[in-house]
């Protein structure tokens, strides 16, 4: 096992001196596979996995809903999405919050990238919020909170590389995500809730909508909910393949770029087009350097080795899936939500395994973790996000502001742990 | 060597930029006409999984030109100011760059000596029949490309305050 931790320690080591995440990962899978097998074994081990995983079909789902996200960006929707969801809820104590969960609910289930939704949203929402006088913690913190839930709501990246890191069905993963993803929609309302019963100043409830601007918005919703169940629908009903759902998902949101009036210039089409393609070379290189340094440490014998400390310490399957979720904990303080899954799963899979986890639902309280580490300090990307689209945000304000949010997505883990049905139940009936 | 970079380089990212959209393109709607072709015409397109596993393979390298020229890899800035406390920004700066020159270096050559391999086994595709050394050898290529274009964009990038920079000027 000491190989194996030696890699680990260098590579974390390379990844805090600000080294590239996927050429690091690559280089130490590499000395590390040559350590054990010899160089010529360790590099031809490395084309291997890096042309065979390039030429893998269930990858390319990730670079058609990468497009998908892309053209739904580009389609500037989420003016309208917001205003749908305010038609909805603004009316409430806290409404415009509320509002603004929904609507990044949607917005990041089809765009794919919380990020990306968390940069949108805070120009969108901020400045109505700023007008009711809004808290600026629970104004900032429902955005950097809510951008994490397309993470769960499929389709999702994070969950396609769950899916091909653990050898799961990346269609089932899909639908398992569904539940916990309105739940977490649900406990995230709740937390905007509980904020504006303890200070109700912080939330005042909003004006009537326009009701021109609630017709206009609704004309957006019903197109971008279509496809949404269209692509979800057909991978429930095996009609298609995940990948077959991504093209046709990428297909229809180009139809929405295009009838918003984008999409008019060839400039336009090749930005778009390479910016989805740059996202995902980005994404690729990670992926490469993962499995390769995967490939050590399943040499390393390390995932074994581990087989043995679980049976010394007596460790539970539940008892084990916990240690994996609170060394997840700490790990999404380092690395992005992907590292975690590349890095992480594979080491603990022949535990998982031979303990009898349920990798599905294994993949959905992975994955909620991933969520977690988004919005928690020190990195949370997400809340980085929002503080750059908005700079006179003060950088504490939006964590104070996300800590309702964070004990929303611990009190979603806790009712996974407990009711595994809410993952099981839905892929069962495929 | 700026002088060059700085008339070479925006040329290339030009063309990895539509060389990219168009095979981006043709993988969607390859997926989407296969699916339509299916379901309404009973008329799949024969091969159309292997197509788009070509086209993943040239995709994700050809998009690569592009994220090493802009270094938009992935990092982990936990430590950047105290860092930048304990060595010189410049020489970490460097440091990491010849790092990631070094291990795309690697890849390609050992892509090359895969699509070697490949032409020399002969290896054909199951469905096409398309030999798998044509795929391996543009891949191996454009992965050749993407260190050019990564080095040319360090070239750029130390003349401005970062490499953050160099994608807004291109």
């Amino acid at each position: 096992m000491i190989p194996a931790l030696t890699g680990f320690a260098v590579l974390i080591l390379l990844c805090f001196f600000g080294f590239r995440v996927g050429f690091a990962t690559m280089l130490v899978g590499i000395i590390g596979f040559a350590y054990l097998r010899g160089f010529p074994a360790a590099m031809s081990l490395m084309g291997q996995q890096v042309m065979e995983n390039a030429m893998n079909y269930n990858l390319s789902v990730i670079p058609l809903f990468i497009l998908m996200g892309t053209f739904i960006y580009r389609a500037e929707i989420s003016r309208d999405l917001y205003d749908a969801a305010y038609a909805g809820f603004g009316r409430f104590r806290g409404g415009l919050a509320l509002s603004t969960v929904v609507a990044c609910a949607g917005f990041s289930a089809v765009c794919g990238s919380s990020l990306a939704t968390a940069a949108t949203m805070t120009k969108v929402a901020i400045p109505p919020m700023r007008h009711y006088r809004y808290a600026d913690s629970l104004a900032s913190g429902s955005i950097a909170a809510s951008g994490t839930l397309g993470i769960m709501i499929p389709p999702s990246v994070p969950l396609v590389i769950y899916a091909i890191v653990a050898q799961q069905d990346i269609g089932k993963l899909f639908i398992a995500g569904v539940l916990p993803g309105l739940l977490l929609v649900g406990l995230f309302l709740g937390a905007v809730r509980w904020t504006v019963w303890r200070n109700p100043e912080d939330g005042p409830a909003g004006d009537p909508l326009d009701p021109e601007v609630k017709r206009r918005a609704l004309r957006v919703v019903w197109p971008v909910l279509g496809l949404f169940v269209l692509v979800l629908g057909g991978i429930y009903g095996s009609i298609f393949t995940p990948t077959e759902a991504a093209g046709i998902g990428a297909f229809g949101a180009m139809v929405i770029s295009l009838l918003r009036g984008h999409l008019r210039t060839l400039d336009e089409w090749i930005s778009t087009l390479a910016e989805a393609a740059s996202t995902t070379a980005t994404l690729f290189i990670v992926i490469f350097g993962a499995l390769v340094f995967a490939e050590f440490i399943n040499l390393s014998g390390m995932p074994y080795g581990l087989l043995d400390v679980i049976d010394a310490l007596r460790l539970s399957p539940t008892g084990l899936v916990i240690s994996v979720v609170i060394i997840a904990i700490f790990m999404g303080m380092i690395f992005e939500s992907i590292g975690i899954l590349l890095l992480l799963v594979p080491v603990f899979l022949p535990a998982l395994t031979q303990s009898g986890v349920n990798l599905i639902w294994f993949g959905i309280v992975v994955v909620l973790v991933t969520e977690l580490g988004l919005i928690t300090p020190p990195i949370g990307m997400n809340v980085f996000v929002v503080k750059a689209v908005m700079p006179d945000l003060k950088l504490g304000r939006i964590f104070a502001g996300v800590t309702p949010f964070i004990g929303a997505i611990l009190v979603a883990l806790v009712l996974i742990f407990m009711f595994p049905a809410l993952a099981t139940f839905l892929p069962k009936w495929m | 060597m700026r002088a060059f970079a700085r008339a070479v380089l925006p040329p290339l990212m030009r063309i990895a930029e539509v060389v990219t959209a168009v095979l981006l393109f043709a993988m969607m709607m390859l997926t989407f006409a296969d699916v339509v072709g299916r379901y309404v015409f009973t008329a799949p397109i024969f091969g159309a999984a292997e197509m788009i596993q070509f086209l993943l393979a040239m995709s994700i390298f050809a998009g690569l030109c592009l994220v090493n020229a802009r270094d938009e890899h992935i990092t982990v800035e936990l430590f950047e100011t105290q860092l930048d406390h304990l060595i010189p920004h410049t020489l970490r700066r460097i440091i990491i760059q010849l790092f990631s020159v070094g291990v795309m270096a690697l890849i390609a050559y050992q892509l090359y000596e895969y699509a070697r391999d490949a032409e020399a086994v002969g290896t054909k595709t199951i469905v096409l029949e398309w030999p798998l050394a044509a795929v391996s050898f543009a891949v191996a290529g454009l992965s050749v490309v993407s260190l050019i274009m990564q080095i040319l964009g360090l070239v750029l990038a130390r003349e401005s305050h970062g490499v953050e920079d160099i994608g807004s000027r291109l």
